[in-house]
């Protein structure tokens, strides 16, 4: 379908093979391709190993322990292979796992709600920003972040406060300004009121924006 | 006239109208009937001799005691004497296990109350162990004491026997109007005195036990224990269920319902260039939706069945072999209905047993039987086999399945026994305790 001139090449890990095909699938009809398909942490970092996807697609809940397996093995994707961008899909949002995750450079990085697969084509733009070195922050981490700080967060307007949610997720202005369907303009103002008021410096990049916004959410939980 | 006379002669001093001629000297006939019954009743004998041997065995035993202690005593200083501290003392619980079990002529036998200090085997490291040992001090106080209860007890016993003995040799050879007084009491006595023994062995009894039976405080605190351990056991089971059961919503169900949502999504995004695909993404979709919905069913009846409230134990087992891949006979034979909670257990067990026998065993043919059993003290309890021709060498220690209906019957007090050797068969025997009063169910906020 896109067959532009860079074609994504993303590595799958999940123990379900209904799941795994499903997605494999979608990808496949936005075009990216899937070199490998694997169902634990280990297979997941040889795969990595062998094949250098752009973007590797995690779960978290794995064999043989069925805990924490994806998590690891995207930190260890990380550090062996800083390029490989890395999108975990959780079962459920689990505040550690985010951080463990988000705890560093941002960029390339995501986590999301397993859920979010079913809205494909947000989740492939996901997939694709992340690949691009952005990053996705699942909402409902971002709102529980938000839900546990909600006392300094009094003085945003809910539109702000709509803005800053956004920018956790990692979307760049342009895709927050559709999401909400208003003017880039007005996206550029409210953010600069959002880190007026939380007394954050301006960042320009997407994914530095996004670390910004997690670290003051995580400090002030 | 005549009738009269003849009802007269059969019947001691009735009355005379005719409703009532046969009433009283039935009655009369039972009362001493029942006065005198103690006298050929085995429990009366039984009861004398239980005192006599009693006294006599105290005697024994304060002499076996004597020597044995002066013996020890006279050697310790040869150090010879040091090597029989043990075996006197071994000796001194033996005897008093005697009288332990003589108990069981007059009751119950009266069971052991627990050494501070198990013996160890060895006649020399034991002996600081042993002589600290206030259990061991109590077995010698026992026969101290019991060699001069026993012998005044028997003759408390033996007392009225001895009287009616004197009024029978002092009567029969020389009988005075002065002697009716003693007759009548002789005739009191000879259904007295069976009784008199009786009750004085029960005192007996009660006082050996109070020596040399369970403390009923450690058998309370014994019981709690186990109790803690239990709950400890239930609580974990719980929550490894919990987990369980989250994993199979999680694992299952939520992952189904995903792979459902991207063929939903993909084919809502191909619906208008390719409708054939979506179609056939949809029919995939369908079928998924089943899976989802089979799962979910499968989950729930693991839960609980609503069939066994609506229909019984007998159709939810049946509902558990129905679906089971080989055949598996049931058979259900109880007296009357169980509470909620055992049914629920028993359950349980055949469901967990069964899903076993699927997931391990590799059998051909499998049965179930859930049947009456006397308890450990004559109460109810229920008996529930299930036994299978697979390849056995089921492991409690190793498999969580196993693990799980243990902690599940002996949470509700039951025992559990698995026999599985290496090559089958296996068969696996739960005994439920069937409780009469219902217990009530601890809030479930206990729990989390």
């Amino acid at each position: 379908m896109s067959d532009g001139p860079v074609r994504l090449r993303a590595v799958i890990a999940d123990d379900s093979v209904l799941l795994r095909d499903g997605v494999v699938r979608l990808l496949q009809d936005a075009g990216i391709e899937v070199v490998a398909a694997v169902g634990d942490g280990d297979a997941l970092v040889a795969a990595v190993g062998a094949t250098v996807p752009d973007i590797a697609l995690v779960d978290v809940r794995m064999p043989p322990t069925h805990t924490d397996e994806g998590i690891r093995a995207a930190v260890e994707i990380r550090r062996s292979h800083p390029t490989v961008a890395v999108l975990v899909l959780s079962q459920y949002v689990e505040e550690r796992y985010a951080s463990d995750l988000l705890s560093g450079d941002t960029s390339g990085v995501g986590y999301l709600l397993k859920d979010r697969v079913v809205d494909v084509d947000d989740f492939v733009a996901a997939v694709r920003r992340v690949a691009a070195g952005g990053s996705a922050v699942d909402a409902e981490v971002v709102r529980q972040l938000i839900g546990r700080t909600s006392r300094e967060l009094d003085r945003l307007t809910p539109r702000e406060l709509d803005v800053l949610e956004l920018m956790a997720e990692g979307l760049s202005n342009t895709g927050i300004a559709e999401r909400l369907v208003v003017s880039l303009g007005a996206v550029e103002k409210h953010i600069s009121n959002v880190f007026t008021k939380l007394g954050l410096d301006p960042e320009t990049s997407a994914h530095r924006r996004v670390l910004a916004v997690l670290t003051y959410l995580a400090e002030r939980a | 006239m005549s009738r009269v006379v003849e009802d007269g002669m059969s019947d001691t001093g009735a009355v005379n109208t005719p409703r009532s001629e046969t009433r009283p000297s039935t009655s009369w006939r039972e009362a001493i009937d029942r006065w005198y019954r103690p006298l050929i009743v085995a429990e009366s004998w039984l009861a004398l001799g239980y005192l006599a041997v009693g006294a006599l065995w105290a005697v024994a035993m304060v002499t076996v005691v004597a020597v044995m202690a002066s013996i020890t005593f006279g050697l310790v200083f040869v150090v010879v004497g040091l090597f029989l501290i043990v075996p006197t003392f071994a000796l001194v619980n033996a005897m008093v296990g005697v009288e332990r079990s003589r108990a069981g002529w007059v009751g119950e036998p009266i069971a052991p109350r627990p050494l501070r200090v198990p013996p160890d085997g060895s006649w020399f490291r034991s002996i600081p162990a042993t002589l600290t040992d206030p259990e061991r001090w109590r077995q010698v106080a026992f026969i101290v004491v019991y060699v001069i209860a026993a012998p005044l007890l028997f003759t408390l016993a033996l007392t009225p026997w001895i009287i009616l003995l004197g009024l029978f040799f002092g009567i029969a050879f020389d009988v005075t109007s002065a002697d009716l007084v003693g007759i009548a009491v002789g005739l009191a006595l000879a259904g007295a005195a069976p009784r008199i023994t009786v009750a004085i062995a029960g005192v007996t009894r009660s006082f050996v036990a109070w020596f040399l039976g369970p403390d009923p405080t450690s058998a309370l605190q014994d019981r709690v224990d186990e109790l803690a351990e239990q709950r400890t056991v239930i609580l974990d089971a719980v929550d490894a269920e919990r987990r369980r059961i989250e994993r199979n919503l999680h694992d299952g169900v939520q992952q189904q319902l995903v792979a459902l949502g991207i063929d939903i999504g993909r084919a809502r995004s191909r619906l208008d260039e390719d409708p054939a695909g979506a179609r056939q993404l949809l029919d995939d979709a369908l079928t998924k939706v089943r899976g989802a919905v089979g799962e979910l069913r499968v989950i729930g009846r693991g839960l609980h069945p609503a069939v066994l409230d609506d229909r019984g134990l007998d159709a939810a087992l049946s509902s558990i072999v129905g679906s089971a891949s080989i055949p598996i006979s049931v058979e259900v034979v109880l007296d009357t209905g169980l509470p909620d909670d055992a049914a629920a257990t028993a359950y349980y067990v055949v469901n967990e047993s069964v899903a076993n026998i699927l997931k391990h065993a590799n059998a051909r043919t499998a049965t179930v039987r859930v049947g009456e059993s006397p308890g450990p003290s004559g109460a109810r309890a229920i008996r529930i086999s299930v036994s299978d021709d697979g390849r056995g060498g089921a492991d409690a220690a190793r498999g969580t399945g196993l693990a799980g209906i243990r902690a599940r019957v002996e949470g509700a007090d039951g025992t559990l026994q698995v026999e599985s050797p290496p090559g089958g068969p296996t068969t696996l025997v739960a005994v439920l305790p069937i409780q009469q009063l219902p217990q009530p169910l601890p809030p479930p906020s206990g729990v989390t």
